[in-house]
């Protein structure tokens, strides 16, 4: 029988950096299900059948016992094909089959792939491994009816990374930005990594303990029906609780909030507290483990010095600002998709995708990987 | 799928009040009693049935926080119908009624249907705004008005259905230009009308944008 839940992945590299999106796939009628945000679906539409199509995996050659099958070896040549009889012979679906062969079988010889049948064994034997697992490398809980999902987007990335990783630490560039920017920073290193260019950036221009002692006597003193403690009081309890971290009760949670005090009230109340921060803030707390002096660090690093000064003032003027460069950029290289939305389309799209991903930092855009 | 209508909505009204988790329990008939808050707009559409006819509903959820006005603004413009909602345990979300409804009446069309959401009704024992201070409001500005929960889904599938109904109505009644998307409205492919030889079947969403 196939699996509840047989999602697909789609890895693609655009403009606006590394994209990813997933589906989940009905098994009785193969109908499609986004599991990312909406903007992917509706990218993935416009790219599959230009490019997907073209897809293809090779076996790394010169490795030796592995034969891993990552980004590297996907090369746009047009001579794989799956042929199933068992599937629809609906172009998209078998675009999605395959897409996911590609990116999912770290270990697997997709060699041996011949037919539908060995797929599917293949991906009940990856959801079955870990059905008991409750919560992502990451701290996200998984919720039951996405488990399948997730398990699979770890692993899947995990994968991709693991190569990623390898390469970098292999170091084929010599700059450490050349690094970053084609391998990303391996897991294990980020936490290290962004403290060194945070304290770079901002050095030791702020007491980051008095500013936070600040906050803890601001956060129980002050009156909770001023504007600004009210609303971050109201949004910890909604940023990212899925997560260890941020669940009821939790510390994190005030930690959250005393970050976020110490910098909306302390460090710069011209700005204060805008939406999106706590996004950030919890995000830094993730990625510190809990630690709120880096945290607090990382926060006033992004808004103050590495975002322009409007960019969450009362009229969000920066973040206004690059949906339009952006929109600019969409018209301009992306010539085929803006064809196929009208203008008036292609502003909502940008106003309820786009905006999220310039504020939050992609925080729930892309994966944490 | 195939409508004779597609009527789009805007959902506004104070951080916190509930405005995610009625589209939710609309659209997927739900609760979620955890989330992340919304930055900047979110989508959500149903299908409904209104005189036999099938009616999309695609449903903009907009930010509550103060400065995400600057963009939820432009929501307004393409929207038929508009639920402002508010939390019976919050009387400030109340009180910010008046400036919601000012602002919604200055940037919509004139025509666009005003529903006005009391939600969290289930939390009877928090409650800090009558529902005669809510019908009050309403009557005085011209409103329908609910109280819903979007927990136990009181009310919700009404307060939506109830709003398309009274669109519904003004198009019957000839109060709504439905030819001009720009209102909020689009006749789906199945339904053109007699009268008119508008190309506005079958390739709806390709079509060049309405008057902005």
């Amino acid at each position: 029988s196939r699996n509840e839940c047989l999602p697909a992945y789609h890895v693609e590299i655009m403009d606006l950096g590394f994209m990813t999106g997933a589906y989940k796939i009905d098994k009785n009628n193969n109908k499609r299900e986004i599991v990312l945000p909406a903007y992917h679906q509706y990218h993935f539409k416009l790219q599959s059948r230009r490019k997907m199509r073209k897809l293809n995996c090779q076996r790394r050659s010169g490795s030796s016992s592995d034969s891993a099958i990552t980004l590297d070896n996907v090369f746009e040549e047009d001579n794989y094909d799956i042929e199933n009889e068992n599937f629809e012979s609906n172009d998209d679906f078998n675009e999605i089959v395959f897409n996911f062969v590609c990116l999912t079988l770290e270990n697997e010889q997709l060699a041996y792939i011949s037919n539908g049948k060995r797929i599917m064994e293949i991906i009940h034997r990856y959801y079955n491994n870990d059905e008991k697992q409750t919560q992502t490398k990451f701290g996200f809980i998984i919720d039951p009816e996405e488990n399948a999902t997730q398990i699979y987007l770890e692993k899947t990335l995990n994968s991709i990374l693991n190569s990623r990783a390898k390469r970098f630490w292999q170091g084929s560039c010599n700059s450490l930005k050349c690094l970053i920017r084609e391998y990303g920073i391996p897991n294990e290193m980020r936490a290290q990594m962004w403290l060194t260019f945070i304290q770079a950036k901002i050095a030791n221009n702020y007491n980051i303990a008095h500013l936070l002692a600040l906050a803890a006597e601001t956060a129980s003193t002050s009156s909770s029906t001023e504007p600004t403690i009210k609303q971050i009081d109201m949004d910890v309890h909604r940023t990212m609780p899925q997560h260890t971290m941020f669940a009821d009760h939790s510390q994190g949670i005030s930690k959250l909030r005393q970050v976020l005090i110490a910098y909306s009230v302390h460090v710069n109340p011209v700005i204060g507290y805008c939406q999106a921060m706590n996004f950030i803030a919890a995000l830094l707390l993730i990625v510190f483990d809990g630690n709120e002096n880096y945290a607090l660090m990382g926060l006033i690093c992004v808004i103050d010095h590495y975002f322009p000064p409007q960019y969450f003032d009362q009229q969000l003027t920066g973040a206004r600002a690059d949906q339009l460069l952006l929109k600019d950029l969409i018209t301009t290289r992306l010539t085929y998709e803006a064809k196929k939305v009208n203008a008036s389309m292609l502003d909502e799209i940008m106003t309820s995708v786009t905006l999220n991903w310039f504020l939050s930092l992609f925080h729930n855009a892309l994966p944490w990987q | 799928m195939s409508y004779a209508y597609l009527f789009k909505y805007i959902i506004i009204g104070d951080t916190g009040v509930g405005k995610s988790c009625l589209l939710l329990q609309f659209t997927d008939k739900r609760f979620q009693p955890v989330h992340d808050l919304t930055i900047g707009v979110e989508f959500g559409a149903r299908m409904i049935t209104i005189d036999g006819k099938q009616i999309k509903l695609q449903i903009w959820d907009t930010a509550g926080q103060e400065a995400f006005r600057s963009i939820t603004r432009s929501y307004y413009r393409g929207a038929a119908g508009a639920l402002l909602v508010y939390d019976i345990t919050r009387r400030d979300t109340f009180n910010h009624l008046t400036t919601w409804l000012e602002d919604a009446r200055q940037h919509s069309n004139s025509n666009m249907v005003i529903m006005l959401i009391g939600n969290k009704s289930d939390l009877e024992s928090r409650r800090e705004v009558k529902k005669e201070e809510g019908e009050a409001f309403a009557r005085e500005h011209g409103l329908i008005f609910m109280e819903t929960s979007a927990k136990t889904a009181a009310n919700v599938e009404e307060a939506f259905i109830n709003t398309a109904k009274e669109i519904y109505e003004k198009i019957q009644e000839g109060v709504f230009d439905i030819n001009n998307e720009a209102n909020g409205i689009k006749i789906g492919p199945q339904h053109s009308p007699t009268n008119t030889s508008l190309p506005l079947s079958g390739s709806g969403s390709s079509q060049g944008g309405g008057c902005c």
